[in-house]
């Protein structure tokens, strides 16, 4: 029953003319986002922060939320018609999307890849809905050793997923840990690695250095790629798919829903990965394999549903355990912070106008991004036409506002540029700025939890394996990280 | 020897080394009672016998596969526009509280415009005052952000 009552009071909340508007402009806002090459779905929420602080908790949330899932419906559009994806979710669409436009198909592409996602996005949010309620419940009997557990876990994990070296992915995690240790121990108060300088009292700011990492740094590198953005000439026309299409399509979506949800529940398993995962899903299971990448709608079908699912699936750990899987929703958990929400399992009995109105506004979103998506589509190919040489002063110029309003203060500017720059050198060798981003999210509730855990047990790590759900936690991180060394050095001793 | 792993690697080694130092200096308290320095320690020891494994074991990988990405390419003459922009940000910060928003906004986004643009000044000019005024009156006077007044007094 409270279930229930817990949805009915979630529409009423998002169903307001305010929030309405509010998911409509966030909405919005992340189909531009995601249409724009070389701008993604992070920075765009870490720089319009600023915007948000005037509002209600619940209305900031909604709408930065809806500039997260409006990208996702962004980013496709120019991997269909460009065949440059405006979000990393949707390079997987350019395989088969794009091929489909340059056979004629390019209205069922985009017609497709907004009922799919549309699908996956609303059965998403119900998977949402009924996997927060029972898991928040479940968190509220979590103790420090659980809570450290759980966080050392999903670290792990995330280095595990993430492209590349796993221990270049770990070295950036333990980096973010060391960075939010600095400011004042909240359990001794003392200073800590300040420099003495006042400005790092409070620690530094997670929005700056997000902007910096994911702002500033991918506007440099852009800088050196020479973007070019003809845009395929072409009438879009039936943007609806034929019968046929629409058969061969329900499958793929059905499938890229599940994949997406249960991947997005993952840390780093975001709606990149569940891209990728639900594309060689489709293609191992089809008759046709050697057809994939010339236009198969299975192809488009299955990713584009999978990273639209993935979205409502991390929204579950961050809600409910306060743990965000992804950077994203590392952006959204500082937002919270910023209006004095706290994520996690107290979220729900705290402040269910957030927590339920968040949760139900997304099914309003994908209402409106699929009236949004569809008819607007010629305003989306226009606006890729604006030059790069346009886009990025201005790009800048919204992140230092953004790193500025913060706290009015120069110096979180600084902090941007610094890790833009440290953004820049990890891009081009190959090191992940998310575990970095992450660790320096969860390191200092984790350090609490594990300072904790060690004076209520007199100093006893032994507990983290007595108590069921940390030893799971514990015991798979270990194993994740086993398994790397061995499967290195087997590869090091064979070569 | 010289590959990029070794030198972020080093660099790490470096930053964690500061870390633990000051950690000592903090206090590590006991296992049963950690204090401010115990985690941050363990975390920078972790660090640096991971950096070491990256600088003895990747390292070679790398240089095996002789992959080195080119830094701050340089696209026709000039000094590279990515050094340019990044430059002008430090720039930037420096002189935003001196100068004030305006004019230092000003200033910074007619070099990028005209680092960018092939065409006339006129164009980076115009479209430089026309955005930092619009980016006044939204955000400085709309959204009420105090921005740094600096010599202009406003």
């Amino acid at each position: 029953m409270e279930f229930i009552s817990g949805i009915a009071h979630g529409f009423a909340v998002s169903l307001k003319l305010a929030n309405i508007l509010y998911c409509f402009s966030g909405v919005l806002t992340g189909t531009l986002i995601g249409v724009l090459p070389g701008i993604g779905p992070q920075a765009a929420i870490a720089f319009l922060l600023p915007v948000t602080y005037a509002m209600k908790a619940d209305s900031a949330i909604i709408m930065l939320a809806g500039i997260y899932y409006g990208a996702m419906y962004g980013g496709s559009t120019t991997s269909i018609l460009v065949n440059i994806p405006g979000e990393s979710a949707s390079v997987i669409t350019c395989l088969d999307g794009h091929q489909m436009a340059r056979k004629g198909r390019a209205g069922a592409a985009l017609g497709t890849s907004a009922i799919g996602s549309f699908i996956a996005g609303t059965l998403g949010i119900i998977g949402l809905m009924f996997f927060a309620y029972p898991m928040a419940k479940m968190a509220l009997r979590f103790g420090p050793p659980e809570i450290f557990s759980v966080m050392f876990m999903g670290l792990t994990l995330l280095a595990y997923l993430v492209q590349g070296s796993m221990f270049k992915a770990l070295s950036m995690g333990l980096l973010g840990l060391l960075f939010s240790f600095i400011g004042i121990d909240m359990i001794t108060g003392q200073s800590r690695f300040t420099m003495d300088l006042t400005n790092l009292m409070d620690g530094m700011g997670l929005i700056p250095i997000a902007m910096g990492l994911f702002g500033i740094s991918e506007v440099i590198v852009n800088l050196e790629e020479k973007i070019s953005r003809i845009v395929f000439e072409t009438k879009i026309k039936g943007l609806l798919p034929t019968r046929k299409e629409w058969k061969r399509s329900l499958g793929p979506i059905s499938r890229g829903t599940v994949i997406g949800f249960f991947l997005g529940l993952l840390p780093g398993g975001g709606p990149t990965v569940s891209s990728i995962v639900s594309y060689t899903i489709e293609k191992k299971i089809s008759r046709y394999p050697e057809k994939f990448g010339t236009g198969m709608i299975e192809g488009l079908a299955g990713p584009e549903s999978a990273n639209n699912s993935a979205t409502a699936g991390g929204f579950v750990p961050l809600l409910t355990l306060g743990i965000p899987t992804q950077v994203t929703m590392a952006l959204l958990m500082g937002a919270m912070m910023i209006h004095n929400v706290t994520p996690g399992p107290l979220l729900l009995t705290q402040h269910p106008d957030v927590f339920w109105g968040v949760v139900t506004s997304m099914y309003v979103g994908n209402v409106l991004l699929l009236i949004l998506n569809l008819p607007l589509i010629g305003l989306w190919v226009r606006v890729l036409k604006v030059p790069y040489r346009f886009l990025f002063p201005l790009i800048l110029l919204f992140c230092i506002i953004g790193a500025y309003s913060l706290n009015n203060s120069t110096f979180d500017i600084a902090v941007m540029v610094i890790f833009g720059l440290v953004g820049y050198f990890m891009k081009k060798f190959g090191y992940e700025p998310a575990p970095l981003l992450l660790a320096f999210v969860l390191g200092r509730l984790m350090e609490q939890a594990l300072r904790q855990s060690l004076s209520i047990f007199h100093g006893s790590f032994y507990m983290f394996f007595t108590r069921p759900i940390s030893a799971t936690f514990i015991i798979v991180a270990l194993a994740l990280i086993a398994f790397s060394f061995t499967s290195f050095l087997k590869k090091k001793r064979s070569s | 020897m010289r590959t990029p792993e070794t030198i972020i690697s080093l660099i790490l080694i470096l930053i964690s080394s500061l870390f633990c130092f000051s950690s000592l200096k903090l206090g590590m308290g006991s296992i049963k009672d950690p204090g401010s320095g115990f985690i941050p320690f363990l975390t920078g020891c972790s660090l640096i016998a991971l950096s070491l494994f990256i600088v003895l074991s990747e390292g070679k990988a790398t240089r095996k596969a002789g992959s080195k990405p080119r830094l701050f390419k340089r696209i026709g003459l000039g000094l590279p526009p990515s050094l340019l922009v990044l430059i002008s940000l430090f720039i930037y910060v420096l002189v935003l509280e001196t100068l004030g928003f305006i004019l230092s906004t000003f200033l910074f986004l007619t070099f990028l415009f005209s680092i960018s643009e092939k065409r006339s000044w006129k164009v980076a000019l115009g479209a430089s005052i026309v955005i930092t005024a619009s980016a006044y009156l939204v955000f400085g006077y709309l959204l009420e952000i105090s921005f740094p007044r600096g010599i202009l007094g406003f």
